[in-house]
């Protein structure tokens, strides 16, 4: 019994490892599309992990134990989302609910407003609420989409998307799904928080939002959670409407590519006013994903 | 550290939740803010109900360590008024100097000046154009630009040693002549930034994210304008057509062609539009100045500067900057040091006085933007 | 562009031996008066098309004994410039405020006030606007002394120690 737990946590411990590391490998190259896209030769692809080393060799400072909690609880949540995310066909807990997933996700934020709220900083209390009322926006999109998927094969486990796309392209949810992919892509960008919703993050009207506050090692965790999160996200795209994967390297080919799109975009974008995203959100990603389920619903019956 | 009345920490009266209304420093340590200014917004959620300028954290007292210093000394002292946009600084207050003695300039320093004028114009535009970029989130722009004016700033530092403070006006001319080769360098920059500009138009321009964004945002008509003594591109893009290089030609201005246009309209759009329809006039008007630089003397023979004495008196000098009007009222008492200098900058009456019209009532996303448009440097609020 | 001759003929004779508009050099116009004309002038200015306040300087004339305020015009329509010049005593100096002609005269004003000390009755808000606690002589008279103020300000001892005369209000309006 010790035994199968030992070994277990030994791969949850693994799981949040590549997690991290994949995201933090990600944001690296991302880092470098970026600077090609504006003509910069950019950081070394290895620059997030240096970053993160840096700011949790540094002091920090903490306002009050809810931050310290805040923070870490936000960590936890996306790491704990991250074992119900399938990496190439493998799910570590055996389970791939989706329902879990988008319920642990918004942990992440939860945790994320919970500490800098304490920290006391307006800037940092702006930020947060406007990621809170960003979710609003593309939480509605992704759901209904799901909830498409979950009335085409009766079921709400990940895997069993994944593995029904295998065989081909032509099995892809991208092709059988092209509105709710559309729809998908445009929640992720908020999701992750790039332009034109990084609302979250604005240097020029909040000072970087919720990381105003973040120092020293808070702000290596700051960049941990992002890391995570684009594991996540990225693993969610792939899962939905790529196809999955069975080999680990297409599996992080293919979120790479999910990442890349998102950065180019990022790249030649402004940034909404937070009511404009929110409405933008709504009225396209919001149409294209009712049009979607209601495509499928046709379908099924 | 200076805290306005009744404050220990901004945590605490964050924290405090006795008053709807809390305070949000923006700036002098923003992102969104260029220079040591700062905003103290009076918030409501995220909407700002009253605003109180924090100048002063780059006050430098230029105005009482010039009547300290001789008058060529001050040269070195006034191209940091306007830090992205010197030369329109030292031309101005050159050109008051040689008011007040009396002196003409040699006409082919006249068009050195202009050309010299011009240079620094693009380079602040494209400063401008990519700082509406930065506080709309869009670095891409804001790099492309940087990447363009750095090629401005190369030909500077060929022509005077400096690349960002050229201190290269004298009273009575230029410092040097331009280097051999320098014209066609010129010329070939110009055509390179014109090839860029279609460019520049697809990232911010027609963006339509941009145009949401600025659409409608402070607005500006034309009576308010011209009684809040708004100048240059904002005041043309309120659509009064007013340029000081056509309305009282400097340097070579009367003897080349310049166009102005409006775009109209007043608000934000409009006058980041104005911007680029100002930068490409201004490439224009280099290739009609090289055209028809003159040979001659740079400069006028007025003996040794370090002990030049210009006679009493007292004149108003004026440019167009890239922000419009920058004017140096200069009094003499006949000694070797200047009796008194005043600035006038652009920036200061829609810094100081415009934002308790403008920033009360918008959210908090657009104060960095209104900034970023009404081109506010403060560095010549805080001189 | 109309005739600038009319225009100077027309404010002679309007105002009569108070106040004379005479040409400097190029564009460049002014008018020397005294304090009681100002805002005449100034209104008369304005209908007649200087729209534009560009700045207000004051210059401190030790030796006379007088502050003089320079009025900084433009006409778009005539494409002139005009410095309206007032002098007025050094001793209580005060002006007549402008700002409910031109907007930016406020904030000009309060410049003014700040760093030569001349009032502006009606003025709306002549606090502090760039010097923070400060309490010495307004710092850009002829007679306030920078070389000597850093002196006192800024001694071996007083690393970190405020001068004597911040010293007592220092306190106050600190607690919140």
């Amino acid at each position: 019994m010790s035994n199968i737990n030992g070994l277990l946590s030994l791969k949850l411990l693994g799981f949040s490892f590549l997690s991290m590391s994949v995201g933090l490998l990600f944001m690296g190259l991302g880092r470098k599309v970026t600077a090609r896209i504006q003509r910069r030769l950019g950081p070394p692809f290895y620059q997030a992990f240096l970053d993160v080393f840096k700011a949790f060799s540094k002091s920090s400072i903490t306002h009050n134990y809810v931050m310290d909690l805040g923070i870490i609880m936000s960590l936890g949540g996306l790491i704990a989302t991250a074992f119900f995310i399938p990496f190439a066909g493998y799910a570590v807990l055996g389970s791939s609910s989706i329902v879990i997933i988008l319920y642990l996700m918004s942990i992440g934020y939860l945790g994320m407003a919970m500490g800098v709220s304490a920290s006391g900083n307006p800037n940092a209390t702006i930020g947060i609420s406007r990621a809170l009322a960003l979710m609003l926006g593309y939480e509605i999109p992704i759901v209904m989409i799901v909830m498409a998927m979950m009335l085409t094969y009766g079921s709400s486990d990940l895997l069993t998307f994944a593995t029904a796309q295998q065989g081909g392209f032509a099995n892809w949810h991208i092709f059988k799904y092209p509105l709710g992919f559309l729809a998908i892509e445009i929640s992720f960008q908020a999701m992750l928080g790039e332009a034109p919703y990084d609302h979250m993050i604005a240097p020029a009207e909040i000072a970087s939002g919720p990381m105003v506050e973040l120092s020293g090692k808070y702000l290596g965790i700051g960049f941990l959670l992002h890391a995570v999160q684009l594991y996540v996200e990225t693993g969610l795209i792939v899962n939905l409407f790529l196809g999955g994967a069975s080999t680990w390297y297409v599996f992080l080919l293919k979120q790479f590519a999910v990442y890349f799109t998102s950065m180019c975009i990022n790249a030649v974008m402004a940034r909404y006013r937070i009511e404009q995203g929110i409405a933008h959100l709504w009225k396209y990603a919001g149409t294209l994903a009712l049009l979607q389920l209601f495509i499928t619903r046709l379908g099924v019956f | 550290m200076y805290l306005p009345d009744g404050y220990t920490t901004l945590t605490k009266r964050a924290e405090k939740d006795d008053r709807e209304v809390y305070d949000l420093f923006f700036g002098p340590n923003h992102p969104g803010m260029h220079g040591n200014f700062g905003y103290v917004l009076e918030m409501e959620g995220t909407q700002i109900v009253k605003v109180r300028p924090n100048a002063g954290m780059l006050h430098r007292g230029f105005e009482k360590s010039m009547e300290n210093k001789r008058w060529v000394q001050n040269l070195s002292l006034i191209p940091r008024v306007c830090v992205p946009d010197p030369d329109p600084n030292e031309v101005a207050y050159c050109q008051a100097v040689e008011a007040i003695m009396g002196v003409e300039v040699p006409r082919r320093a006249r068009y050195i000046r202009s050309v010299v004028l011009e240079l620094s114009r693009l380079g602040s535009f494209l400063m401008g154009m990519g700082g509406v970029g930065g506080a709309l989130g869009h670095y891409s722009i804001m790099y492309l630009m940087m990447e363009s004016r750095d090629r401005i700033l190369d030909l500077f530092e060929e022509l005077t040693g400096g690349r960002v403070y050229h201190i290269y006006n004298i009273p009575g001319g230029v410092r040097r002549d331009i280097p051999p080769g320098w014209k066609q360098k010129v010329l070939d920059l110009v055509d390179h930034l014109e090839k860029r500009i279609p460019e520049y138009d697809r990232l911010l321009y027609e963006n339509p994210v941009v145009h949401t964004r600025l659409q409608g945002l402070a607005p500006l008509s034309a009576e308010e304008a011209l009684t809040s003594g708004i100048v240059g591109p904002n005041l043309r893009a309120s659509g009064v057509k007013a340029d000081v290089r056509v309305d009282a030609p400097y340097a070579a201005y009367d003897e080349v062609e310049v166009n102005i246009e409006c775009s109209g309209g007043g608000d934000a759009l409009a006058r980041a539009v104005q911007v680029r329809m100002d930068y490409l006039e201004a490439i224009r008007i280099i290739r009609r100045l090289l055209a028809k630089i003159p040979d001659g003397s740079f400069k006028l023979d007025l003996g040794n500067l370090m002990k030049l004495k210009v006679p009493a008196g007292d004149a108003y000098s004026k440019v167009e900057s890239s922000k419009g009007e920058f004017g140096y009222y200069v009094v003499s008492n006949g000694g070797m040091k200047p009796y008194r200098v005043a600035v006038r900058g652009p920036s200061l009456p829609a810094g100081l006085y415009l934002c308790h019209k403008h920033l009360p009532g918008m959210k908090i996303d657009d104060v960095a933007v209104w900034m970023a448009t009404l081109a506010i440097c403060p560095p010549d609020i805080d001189r | 562009m109309k005739d600038i001759n009319e225009l100077i003929k027309k404010f002679n004779s309007f105002f009569q031996e108070k106040a004379v508009l005479t040409r400097k050099y190029k564009q460049q116009y002014q008018i020397v008066t005294g304090r009681d004309e100002l805002l005449g002038i100034l209104n008369w200015c304005k209908q007649y098309s200087f729209y534009h306040l560009a700045n207000i300087v004051c210059v401190d004339w030790l030796e006379d004994e007088e502050f003089e305020l320079v009025y900084n015009l433009w006409s778009y329509e005539f494409k002139i410039g005009c410095l309206v010049k007032i002098r007025i005593p050094r001793a209580r100096p005060w002006a007549p405020t402008v700002f409910e002609l031109w907007g930016q005269a406020q904030v000009y004003e309060q410049e003014i006030h700040e760093f030569f000390g001349v009032y502006f009755p009606g003025n709306p808000d002549l606090s502090s606007l760039f010097l923070h606690n400060w309490h010495d002589l307004p710092p850009l008279r002829k007679d306030f002394d920078p070389v000597e103020y850093s002196r006192q300000a800024y001694t071996v001892e007083g690393l970190g120690v405020k001068p004597e005369y911040e010293k007592e209000d220092n306190s106050e309006g600190r607690e919140s």
